[in-house]
């Protein structure tokens, strides 16, 4: 006969193991993962996959034109996007506060923070590709400041409102204009904090495929025309990971790892950088 | 030991209640406090700051009624009263920092020099110039201590390396800080002590040599001995400016303040020299306020 | 074309002014300083350029979701104009014959994410838990981040993975003996039957679940430890064990919050698209079973839309982008509102 007492402890054991299991689970899936893209990525990693262009399949070749165009859209996208979120993160931040539009345009961002990005890809492809009728890597871009811009509206918007109110005041009673306050004083007390804001949404944008899928295309040539389509990392292998052919497959394992490694550097590089220095003091 | 009564006598807090009956309505002060400060000097000291018929909400909650009162010049001038009964509020429509919020609307006049402040045509950077603010927590910019300085100045004044250097080391050792702070004027002035950022952001205010100092409780943040530095400061200060502080620290009203105004829930109830107000008082709100026997 | 006139001939008009009305009334808001400024301050003209070039930002934001709405919508019209209500319920999806139906996408959209919450949820509760109630302190760090990274992987990355390495093994070791055993048991007989492929909606909804879990971790988290230690103090004063505290005081004092967590993850979940497009198979076919392949929204897009040739081939696919949106939009807003109502938690921006 098992008591009351007995049956709680029991109870309250099995749910905290399933807890610890759920835990266990979790990281469990995250070492898999990395383990596999280490032991298939690292052996196909070599000096060529850097300096030859994406070959056709049966030959050798690297991914160079690939990782150029990579880095080209990611800067692109963030150069595009991150003045526009700073800016509009600003507005809600020191301006909108409570009003209800910042609050409409709040809900509205925190919406296209986690919309689909496949849909910035056919929105830029309806905007974009079929206006000026070809592929582009300006389209690819914009693609991707389309996702740049929700990120960093939110981390500007927090790391600025973590600011104390009684700093803007002391400013202002020194006679500050706004826009002076909010520059001089407000940015470089959240500095860190909107600086992570940028990192996390390179490394967001690093390893997005979808938007990219019909925007910027891709290209097996060495092309640095933004005005052409452009070869990226992410569409390479998809395409490569999808084809039948072993060689390509080698490929894209390299280039997998290539992005996850620069994506979680980037991701820890943004946490340290955020820790070292929380903003508000 | 001045720093061990600091804490006695916390004034009782009393903001949650509703006006008490006998804070009925005040009128009779107003004419009362303006003789005050006259009647004790041998030298009437001329006012500095004139307030005349000063309401304030916040939206459509009213925290300050009917406000008149004059803040004499070159003196120090003590805001009391519990927490809540508008003492800071009234403060801040002195340099009118409450516009930096929306609904916060203040009517009525506040002349400095004679001219009204709260005019809209009146120019806003003009008159922080004129009004400088200390705010209860120290405010540092995160910037370097010099550029802490040059800041407020540089907003106004376009300055040689030179006479910036002369102003800031002016600004600093009027603020007593200087010999604690020469050697590393370029660090960071956020990594200072409390009492050091809080002296550093009196520096800050009076490089840019305004003529009211409004003090918004500025020790209330501060250790014993910071505190007694602040207050040190103050009395030195007097001889240039004109001080205003608010506090909830009756002993340090008493012993930095030359003139005590006593706020009760929006209401001035009692204006006059501190040694009356605290001595021999008018009202028995404020004698009860001031033996702690309130609530 | 009477069955177009579901969709109604008329619509777009109204819809579009209706739009229209709403931007200019929001320019109107951008431009005119006064509505921002309060009524008393004079702002100078570096002051009022400031705010009007910071509002007109924020207000980009705000029109980019209109013209996400409204260029689909436009690509989506001749489609929608032609099969009229019949692109929601149609089965076929033939490019050779033109004819388009959304019902399989829609229905493998719907299934794969049912698959990813069902084992998602209680995935992420048992997490959150851990690291609010179980976790030594020191541990609570690195595995918090840890759970992260795993959101901050690129999907395609997990699709990768997913095609080469999981589906082989579940298709060597665990489908053959999961259809066999469950083979004679009414319901479950037949969500599971089928060739062991490895891919196929259960495959697809797996990862997906793996994907989401940290999101919808990340609220739980945070929503937890909004509860006030008193609160927790005083159940555990009484006697209650931890199982107790975490059912019967933290879940109903965090509801709502969980809720919005739990929607915000689904949102994620429905338009995920590189990861089930590796394994989901792509078969514009309706299956009960899990082990069958299928498509979803998402995989469809990928797939097909630069192979797309023709208007209403292009204009189904974008009519399908139409529909993903609005499901996603609808599911987001109410994630965001569930949230909004227990406090304002950081949402991953990972």
């Amino acid at each position: 006969m098992i008591t009351l007492y007995q049956r709680r402890r029991l109870y309250n054991g099995a749910l905290l193991s399933v807890a610890m299991l759920a835990t266990v689970f979790g990281l469990f899936w995250l070492a898999w993962l990395l383990i596999t893209l280490f032991s298939q990525g690292v052996s196909w990693i070599t000096p060529t996959t850097f300096t030859q262009i994406t070959p056709p399949p049966g030959s050798a070749g690297g991914l160079a034109n690939a990782i150029v165009g990579s880095i080209l859209l990611t800067l692109g996208g963030v150069a595009v996007g991150a003045p526009i979120g700073i800016l509009a993160g600003t507005y809600l931040a020191e301006f909108g506060r409570d009003r209800g539009i910042a609050v409409t345009v709040r809900f509205v961002n925190d919406i296209l923070l986690s919309a689909p990005s496949i849909i910035m890809g056919v929105f830029i492809y309806a905007a974009v590709v079929v206006t000026t009728g070809h592929f582009s890597g300006w389209a690819g871009m914009l693609a991707l400041a389309l996702i740049v811009i929700p990120v960093v509206v939110r981390t500007t918007e927090d790391m600025m409102r973590l600011v104390p109110d009684a700093l803007r005041e002391a400013a202002a009673a020194l006679g500050a204009p706004q826009w002076k306050v909010v520059i001089s004083v407000v940015y470089r007390a959240a500095r860190t904090g909107i600086l992570t804001g940028v990192l996390l949404s390179v490394a967001r944008i690093s390893g997005e495929t979808a938007p990219l899928l019909f925007t910027a295309l891709n290209n097996q040539f060495w092309n640095t025309d933004l005005g052409k389509p452009i070869a990226n990392l992410p569409v390479v292998i998809f395409q490569f990971a999808m084809s039948p052919y072993e060689d390509w497959h080698n490929l894209a394992w390299a280039g997998a790892l290539i992005i996850t490694l620069s994506v979680l550097l980037l991701n820890i590089f943004a946490r340290i950088v955020l820790r070292e220095r929380q903003p508000g003091t | 030991m001045r720093e061990t009564e600091i804490p006695a006598l916390r004034p009782p807090a009393v903001a949650e209640h509703p006006t008490p009956p006998h804070a009925a309505p005040v009128v009779a002060p107003i004419t009362e406090g303006k003789a005050g400060p006259l009647a004790t000097g041998a030298v009437a000291p001329a006012s500095k700051v004139t307030v005349r018929d000063l309401n304030f909400y916040y939206g459509s909650q009213q925290a300050l009624k009917s406000i008149s009162l004059e803040i004499p010049e070159k003196q120090v001038t003590a805001f009391i009263g519990p927490s809540g009964c508008g003492k800071s509020t009234l403060l801040r429509t002195f340099n009118r920092i409450y516009e930096l919020y929306p609904r916060h609307i203040a009517t009525g006049e506040v002349l400095i020099d004679g001219v009204n402040v709260l005019n809209k045509d009146y120019d806003l950077n003009l008159l922080r110039t004129k009004v400088g603010m200390v705010f209860q927590k120290p405010t540092p910019f995160p910037m370097s201590i010099y550029d802490n300085i040059a800041f407020g100045v540089r907003l106004h004044h376009n300055l040689s390396r030179r006479q910036m250097d002369e102003r800031v080391e002016k600004a600093l050792r009027r603020a007593a800080l200087w010999d604690e702070v020469k050697d590393k004027l370029y660090q960071d002035g956020t990594q200072l002590s409390g009492g050091q950022q809080q002296r550093l952001c009196i520096a800050r205010a009076i490089a840019v040599q305004p003529e009211v100092l409004l003090l918004d409780e500025p020790a209330s943040a501060l250790d014993p001995i910071s505190t007694l530095k602040i207050e040190e400061l103050i009395n030195e200060l007097k001889t240039d400016y004109t001080i205003v502080i608010v506090t909830h620290n009756m002993q340090q009203a008493a012993r930095v303040s030359d003139v005590t105004a006593f706020l009760y829930v929006g209401n001035l109830i009692e204006i006059g020299p501190t040694r009356t107000i605290f001595t021999n008082p008018r009202e028995k709100q404020t004698e009860d306020y001031i033996t702690g026997r309130y609530g | 074309m009477v069955k177009g006139g579901q969709w109604g001939d008329k619509l777009p008009q109204p819809a579009l002014s209706r739009l229209d009305h709403v931007a200019l009334f929001l320019m109107t808001l951008a431009i005119r300083p006064s509505i921002f400024t309060p009524p008393s301050a004079k702002k100078s003209l570096p002051d009022r350029l400031f705010r009007a070039g910071t509002g007109f930002m924020a207000f980009l934001v705000f029109m980019s979701v209109l013209a996400i709405l409204v260029s689909l919508w436009m690509g989506a019209w001749p489609a929608l104009h032609k099969f009229g209500f019949r692109f929601l319920t149609g089965t076929d999806w033939n490019p050779v014959t033109s004819e388009f139906g959304a019902l399989v996408a829609i229905y493998g959209t719907l299934v794969s994410t049912a698959v990813a919450m069902f084992i998602a949820v209680p995935l992420s509760f048992g997490i959150a838990l851990f690291i609010t109630e179980l976790s030594p302190r020191w541990l609570k760090r690195p595995v918090g981040t840890a759970i992260e990274l795993l959101a901050a992987i690129p999907s395609i990355i997990y699709g990768m993975w997913g095609l080469f390495v999981f589906a082989p093994l579940f298709a060597d070791h665990v489908q053959p003996w999961v259809t066999d055993h469950f083979a004679g048991v009414p319901l479950l007989g037949a969500l599971f039957d089928g060739p062991p492929m490895g891919i196929g909606m259960f495959t697809a909804g797996l990862i997906l679940a793996i994907m989401i879990t940290p999101f919808i971790t990340a609220v739980m988290r945070d929503v937890f430890d909004l509860v006030p230690a008193v609160l927790k103090e005083s159940a555990y004063g009484l006697g209650a064990t931890t199982a107790e505290v975490v059912l019967k005081v933290v879940l109903p004092y965090t509801k709502i919050g969980v809720i919005g967590g739990i929607m915000l993850g689904l949102g994620r979940a429905l338009g995920e698209t590189m990861a089930v497009t590796f394994v989901i198979g792509n078969a514009h076919h309706l299956h009960v079973s899990l082990f069958e392949p299928g498509t979803t929204i998402s995989a469809t897009l990928a797939n097909e839309f630069t192979e797309a040739v023709g208007p209403i081939y292009t204009s189904s696919l974008m009519a399908l982008g139409l529909i993903l949106f609005l499901i996603t939009f609808i599911v987001l807003a109410l994630a965001q509102l569930l949230i909004l109502h227990t406090s304002r938690p950081r949402l991953s921006t990972a």
